[in-house]
């Protein structure tokens, strides 16, 4: 279970506190898929980087399986973003000197299972073009998922 | 839109420098040139030294005497030497020379022939290392000479060839004496009948070498002379001399060097530093995006600093490999056929080009973490930095 109590995302802005994120509480149970609605700069991403680790709230607290994530050490959250997480960004990012297969790769989790990354690209239809490197820009959008595939059920 | 092999660990260090090779040739390039030159002009310059050297090589085997103020002294000396040596005595020769010039890369350098009698001429070029003597021997008193290998190709004589003559301002003799014998000897040695100097040269200075008996012991003798004449009218003549000279005679040039070798240093590292700092910069995405996904910070910058290093000890032993080879066709095509002096294994030339991997690493390194201290995945990932 993931979930916010209070969590507040604030910064300073020449001297003026700015809040990305107020007083955010959110629960969400394991398989429930959620959507976050809100005009831009409303602090969706802002709430999506404190659920996932990637900042630490101001005030409040996030809480993942138990665990608080701004107790837990820079590395911890790291590792958990890696093995836990998934992640679909705004633009899709991938490493251009890499192919489909290896960029699926650089996730540990699926290291050394590479017949579950050709099972993946079979999946996208991409089982064709796993050799070829993301400068191709037809798959860019469909290989972008590359984080948010769990290939194995945290 | 290339294919690629497969690779297991798409991470790995190698994996990003192959299939950067844009990025990762001009930077290893510029190491391997900038090491070859360093191991380059440090080899150069220490052929220098190491010409005068081996040039003078063949005064390891014996130590020179020449009186003072008096010409009769000679025979004195010798017998002094041969009583209270505290070394054995191999030989006590008596001779004369006269002055010629050879050619090294930094100009003609002075050089004596040395006037023996047979038996002592035998046993000289012996001594000298002497293995095979291509033509003969010097008929006594006659215009004839005989030199070693290293000569003949660094004064383009062969047998025939005139050594002294009445025309030759730099080897004046009143007769053309010809070369009749050539040494197969690594040592620089010129030698003609003591009569024909006797009756055709003068100062009518008869000089001496002595031989420890065992080799072993002649640097020892050398000494010992020097220090037991000192102050009387002779002078002892030592290969340590001349290595002391040597020494003296270039500290100021190796200190000039170790000026420019120094500024080369700072600015391929500074350089260097900036073109790292360029490449990595271009990578802030892919840097973003692994620490967004979870890859610790720690973890990125130990795989940069392993690229980095990579590419700086291949660089630097590329550049070791390219300097050898560059010494050697020097060596073949412009030093060997004059019989000047190269090492293209100088030790010193090597060590010399080590600061600048060690610098380089040590920028990049500094460059890398400060970049890496303040660095924000939110950023790339939010495409706030691209």
């Amino acid at each position: 279970m993931l979930l916010s109590r209070a969590a507040t995302l604030k910064y300073q802005d020449h001297g003026r506190e700015v809040f990305a994120v107020r007083d955010a509480s959110v629960e969400i149970q394991p398989n429930e898929f959620v959507g976050i609605l809100g005009p831009s700069g409303s602090g969706k991403s802002s709430l999506l980087y404190l659920l996932s680790g990637l900042k630490s709230p101001s005030s409040g607290e996030v809480i993942y399986d138990g665990r608080t994530l701004s107790q837990m050490t820079d590395e911890g959250r790291s590792h958990l973003r890696l093995e836990e997480f998934g992640f679909v960004f705004q633009q899709p990012y991938l490493l251009g000197y890499l192919t489909a297969r290896e960029n699926i790769l650089v996730v540990p989790r699926t290291t050394g299972t590479g017949q579950q990354a050709d099972e993946l690209l079979e999946q996208l239809g991409l089982s064709a073009k796993a050799h070829l490197s993301p400068r191709a820009q037809w798959w860019r959008a469909t290989a972008g998922l590359r984080g948010s595939c769990p290939l194995r059920q945290p | 839109m290339a294919s690629k092999r497969a690779v297991v660990n798409p991470l790995a260090p190698l994996v990003y420098l192959r299939r950067n090779a844009a990025k990762t040739i001009p930077l290893t390039a510029v190491i391997v040139m900038a090491v070859m030159l360093v191991a380059g002009i440090i080899s150069m310059i220490n052929s220098i030294p190491l010409s005068i050297r081996t040039i003078y090589s063949y005064s390891q085997n014996f130590a020179g005497v020449t009186p003072r103020g008096d010409t009769t002294r000679t025979p004195i000396i010798l017998a002094e030497i041969k009583a209270k040596s505290p070394v054995p005595i191999g030989r006590v020769i008596t001779c004369r020379t006269i002055g010629t010039v050879v050619q090294s890369i930094v100009g003609k350098w002075p050089f004596y022939i040395l006037g023996l009698t047979p038996d002592d001429m035998s046993y000289y070029l012996k001594m000298q290392g002497m293995t095979e003597l291509t033509g003969r021997m010097p008929t006594p008193g006659a215009a004839e000479a005989v030199v070693s290998e290293p000569v003949a190709r660094n004064l383009n004589l062969k047998i025939g060839s005139e050594l002294l003559g009445p025309k030759k301002d730099e080897g004046y003799s009143p007769f053309s004496v010809k070369i009749v014998g050539i040494a197969a000897t690594r040592q620089w040695v010129m030698v003609m009948p003591i009569d024909y100097m006797k009756v055709n040269h003068f100062p009518p200075i008869d000089l001496g070498m002595v031989v420890a008996k065992d080799h072993a012991d002649q640097d020892r003798l050398d000494r010992w002379a020097e220090k037991h004449f000192k102050g009387q009218r002779a002078a002892i003549l030592a290969y340590h001399q001349i290595e002391k000279n040597t020494a003296e005679m270039f500290k100021t040039l190796y200190q000039i060097l170790n000026v420019v070798i120094g500024t080369l240093v700072l600015v391929i590292t500074f350089m260097m530093g900036m073109l790292i700092n360029i490449y990595q910069s271009q990578r802030l995405v892919e840097f973003g995006l692994l620490q967004a996904i979870g890859f610790t910070k720690k973890k990125i910058l130990a795989r940069v600093l392993t690229e980095t290093a990579m590419v700086v000890v291949v660089g630097w032993l590329l550049g070791l490999l390219a300097a050898y080879g560059l010494l050697n066709v020097a060596d073949t095509v412009l030093m060997a056929p004059r019989a000047y002096a190269l090492d293209a294994l100088d030790r010193t030339a090597y060590l010399y080009s080590i600061p600048l991997p060690v610098a380089i690493l040590v920028v990049a390194a500094a460059t890398i973490i400060v970049r890496f201290r303040n660095f924000d995945p939110i950023g790339v990932v939010e495409r706030r930095i691209v």
